[in-house]
């Protein structure tokens, strides 16, 4: 890619994906949009890299993952990942058990399991393409896909009849 | 897809992500803002210092040279860049014992008169290898009394002929279960280049056709032993065999025949380990690039 424009266009289909991921991992708006932001101009000044056009999604997304876990590490104001309380456990707000979003019962899941979730369910992505977004390796994403099922089915099983 | 999954990917598809409008402002002040600077196309990592001189030096050699003097090209046919003295040597090894960890990493060096390319693999041999030792010590803080686990590297020299070097790096890691992967550099001694999968072809459906062999095999020998199960159509978890990349795993075998190999869980359960197709010469036909058209040699 070559092309000003056609960077601002690519960038303009994806922002939903990139605010998504971005959400995910530090869990407040203003500090994805700051995410996302910030992996727009490392995006740009990164296009050389990227080797085909139509991996720009992956492509982009692993720059707004690596934004957002470089934030989280050195933003004392955002709360690290690690030290989330685990929204699982909380019961003053919603009844679990009850009829859920599936968002509402996403966002009940402890990292990584929320981001591949994000990433697979709603960005369609692969899990080949997971895998490179967050450095890791199939194994692992199949993995982490799979216990995501298992704790999604326990907070959904009201509104799922299997 | 089980009835879970459809359901998910359902409600998936209801909610769809929206924007907030101050994330899309944050977006556009951004792009508005972006510098006016030339947008480079892509460059493939290979070793820009030398490039121009590489080219210039390769036309004379391989085509200026070639073309005036037939015996230059007779010559030619037979000099390799890089020459048979490749030896393969360990070079570093990490070591770890408790009683419910081990480590066992063997680095492999490519000993070598001049090559930038077998450089270039001593080096992706390192990082892999380096990170490979930092993950264990990071796990080994957070499992130290309530888990086991283990990884260890070994290599192999699987060719290494006047012509052809291929070294195969095996990775095992081993927690709550085991995980097997593989990786092969091959290395070009006629060009001094490291080739992959899609380097060997000049036919565009290479892809196309080799998964399409691949996946006669996987069916085959399902049909022919129960016990054999391979991902072609729905594995359940989301990912099944789809194409041959250009990148996938592969060697040449004893008899001459191409092998593509699949890390495990790939593209089958655990219990079939990494699987390995063996790729006919009949299937292959004409599909070789010109520079490879006599691959492989013994």
């Amino acid at each position: 890619m070559t092309d000003k424009d056609a960077f601002c266009r690519h960038i303009r289909l994806c922002e939903k994906a990139m605010y998504a991921l971005a959400f995910s991992l530090v869990r407040n708006e203003s500090d994805a949009a700051e995410v996302i932001g910030e992996s727009v101009y490392r995006a740009f000044s990164s296009l050389h890299t990227l080797k085909n056009d139509a991996a720009f999604k992956p492509w982009v997304l692993r720059i707004v993952h690596n934004t957002a876990v470089e934030m989280l590490r050195k933003n004392a104001k955002v709360t690290p990942m690690e030290e989330l309380p685990d929204a699982a456990d909380d019961s003053d707000e919603h009844d679990v058990t009850t009829k859920l979003a599936l968002r509402d019962a996403v966002e009940h899941l402890q990292q990584p399991y929320r981001t591949v979730v994000i990433l697979f369910y709603y960005e369609n992505l692969s899990v080949a393409q997971i895998a490179q977004i967050r450095s890791t390796n199939m194994l692992a994403v199949r993995q982490q896909l799979s216990r995501a099922r298992k704790m999604l089915r326990e907070i959904l099983k009201e509104d799922f009849v299997g | 897809m089980n009835r879970f999954d459809k359901y998910i990917r359902s409600k998936a598809a209801q909610e769809r992500t929206e924007i907030p409008a101050s994330a899309r402002d944050r977006v556009e002040q951004a792009l508005a803002n972006l510098p006016e600077q030339e947008i480079l196309a892509y460059r493939a990592p290979v070793f820009p210092r030398i490039a121009a001189a590489a080219v210039c030096f390769l036309f004379v050699t391989l085509f200026l040279l070639p073309n005036v003097s037939v015996v230059y090209a007779q010559a030619l046919e037979q000099v390799p860049v890089i020459g048979d003295f490749v030896r393969v040597v360990t070079i570093r090894n990490y070591f770890y014992e408790d009683e419910r960890h081990e480590m066992d990493i063997d680095v492999p060096g490519i000993l070598h008169t001049d090559s930038e390319a077998a450089d270039w693999i001593n080096k992706d041999v390192s990082a892999l290898t380096t990170a490979l030792v930092n993950q264990f010590y990071r796990d080994l803080e957070i499992t130290a009394d309530s888990g086991y686990g283990s990884v260890r590297v070994d290599y192999e020299t699987i060719t290494n002929t006047e012509r052809w070097f291929t070294l195969k790096l095996a990775v095992s890691e081993t927690s709550a279960s085991s995980n097997n992967y593989f990786r092969y550099y091959h290395l070009d001694k006629l060009t001094g280049r490291v080739v992959t999968l899609g380097d060997l072809f000049a036919a565009e459906d290479f892809s196309e056709i080799l998964t399409e062999e691949i996946r006669r095999q996987m069916q085959a020998q399902m049909d022919a032993d129960a016990d054999v199960v391979y991902w072609i159509d729905d594995s359940g978890v989301g990912e099944v065999f789809t194409s041959v990349d250009g990148d996938q795993n592969f060697y040449w075998d004893a008899s001459g025949e191409l092998v593509i190999v699949f890390d495990k869980y790939t593209i089958a359960p655990g219990s079939m380990g990494t699987p390995e197709f063996v790729i006919g010469k009949d299937v292959i036909g004409d599909m070789l690039a010109s520079a490879f058209s006599d691959l492989p040699t013994e």
